[in-house]
């Protein structure tokens, strides 16, 4: 009755038009969702038109949502299929650029925000050393803690595409000097 | 501690292909260390609600958008026509053009008084001076609605060359600092290659006068050998 509500609640106020539990939505995962487009595209810019797709794909499949799967498990496996698209339509138009974080953003002191930039500039950096495909298993595998089985639900990809894909990352990052002498 | 389904694979398939599991594990353990040194980034703004609204419109939106510009051409309209809604026993009625009680004061007279030419002077000599009147009245109105008008106009002006101009303030700002921004990248970028390209220089050196220490030796022991064999 009290605390915030559920995710399935403010789903079914969403579905009858209520705009605030549409809203709170949102907001509850839009930073898990926008921190995952940054890892995938590796700049700000294509990762907020990444989190818009996904969202928009969360609303209008928001009726079909059902609870036999987590919320957050459901959306990432939106996220998932939309990154996908994404680098799809990327290759067709140019290759990725290299990563590249215009500005630190994301609030506290100037230096937390050089501090944090630095860092994360350089898992950027380690991650766009992959395909779009290695990336992605790296990034669930690593970043979203999900079991190989976990993924192969949320990616529609078999287990042992994305073991080997995870493997081939490794020997990939391997034989990169930078990456084994850090 | 590695995760269990990743040591599995890489040692799997490590056997199979032949390579060193623990240089594989070594980088799998720099995976997990990047992933636990992410630190989240704020969402920059961006409208969440106009994109769940655009695609299921209450209300058509061409609609909203041209109500008002309806009512002006409206409103404009009934301006011109001089229109009046006027309230009698007859009921509620709306009049454009001359004042009705003109037409009214030209269609009610009597036969007496349309006989007699004083009264007929007189009532055109009021006629023309109700006339008159209703013009002065009306042109004063107008000009002062449209004084108004255009007072309005002007500051609506102002303020909105206010925006503009600070709008563009804050355009240039940005783009001042993005670009300050490119350049200290780009700067750091280019200390990092030369960095890079003075280490590599240095290891030619080093290895250069390694070499020729160990010429220097060989020779010396030319040298020494020289002597006995003699």
């Amino acid at each position: 009755m009290f605390g915030s509500p559920s995710d399935m609640t403010l789903v079914k106020q969403a579905l009858q038009g209520k705009n605030e539990s549409w809203d709170r939505l949102i907001r509850r995962y839009e930073s898990k969702i926008y921190n995952f487009a940054l890892r995938m595209t590796g700049n700000r810019e294509d990762a907020l038109d990444l989190v818009q797709e996904v969202f928009l794909s969360v609303y209008r499949n928001l009726d079909r949502y059902g609870q036999q799967a987590k919320f957050s498990s459901w959306i990432f496996t939106i996220a998932s299929h939309r990154a996908t698209d994404f680098y799809r339509r990327k290759k067709a138009v140019d290759s990725l650029d290299e990563p590249e974080l215009l500005d630190a953003g994301g609030g506290n002191s100037p230096y937390d925000q050089v501090l944090r930039r630095q860092s994360n500039q350089e898992v950027l950096r380690l991650l766009h050393q992959l395909t779009p495909e290695q990336r992605l298993v790296v990034e669930l595998k690593y970043f979203q803690e999900q079991t190989f089985e976990e993924m192969s639900t949320h990616t529609g990809i078999p287990t042992n595409t994305l073991k080997s894909r995870l493997y081939a990352a490794l020997r990939k990052l391997k034989s990169l000097p930078e990456v084994v002498s850090a | 501690m590695l995760d269990p389904e990743v040591q599995k694979v890489v040692e799997e398939e490590a056997r199979r292909n032949g390579d060193d599991p623990a240089e594989l594990e070594q980088i799998s353990a720099r995976l997990r260390d990047a992933a636990q040194a992410w630190q989240d980034e704020g969402t920059p703004p961006w409208p969440r609600l106009p994109m769940a609204t655009s695609t299921n419109p209450s209300t058509p939106r061409w609609f909203t958008q041209w109500l008002p510009a309806f009512l002006c051409i409206l409103m404009f309209a009934l301006l011109v026509g001089q229109s009046r809604v006027i309230s009698d026993a007859g009921g509620w009625r709306i009049e454009f053009g001359a004042p009705a009680a003109a037409t009214e004061t030209a269609t009610t007279t009597t036969p007496e008084q349309t006989t007699d030419p004083d009264t007929i002077t007189l009532t055109r000599a009021e006629l023309a001076d109700y006339l008159d009147q209703r013009f002065a009245e009306q042109n004063k109105r107008m000009l002062v609605e449209f004084r108004k008008g255009l007072s309005d106009y002007h500051e609506n002006q102002e303020t909105y060359l206010t925006s503009l101009f600070e709008f563009q303030k804050n355009e240039i700002s940005n783009d001042r600092a993005r670009d300050m921004e490119r350049l200290v990248n780009n700067w750091q970028r280019q200390r990092l290659t030369d960095l890079d390209n003075i280490e590599d220089r240095m290891a030619f050196l080093v290895d250069q006068q390694s070499l020729n220490n160990d010429t220097l030796y060989d020779l010396a022991n030319a040298v020494q050998r020289a002597p006995s064999d003699d």
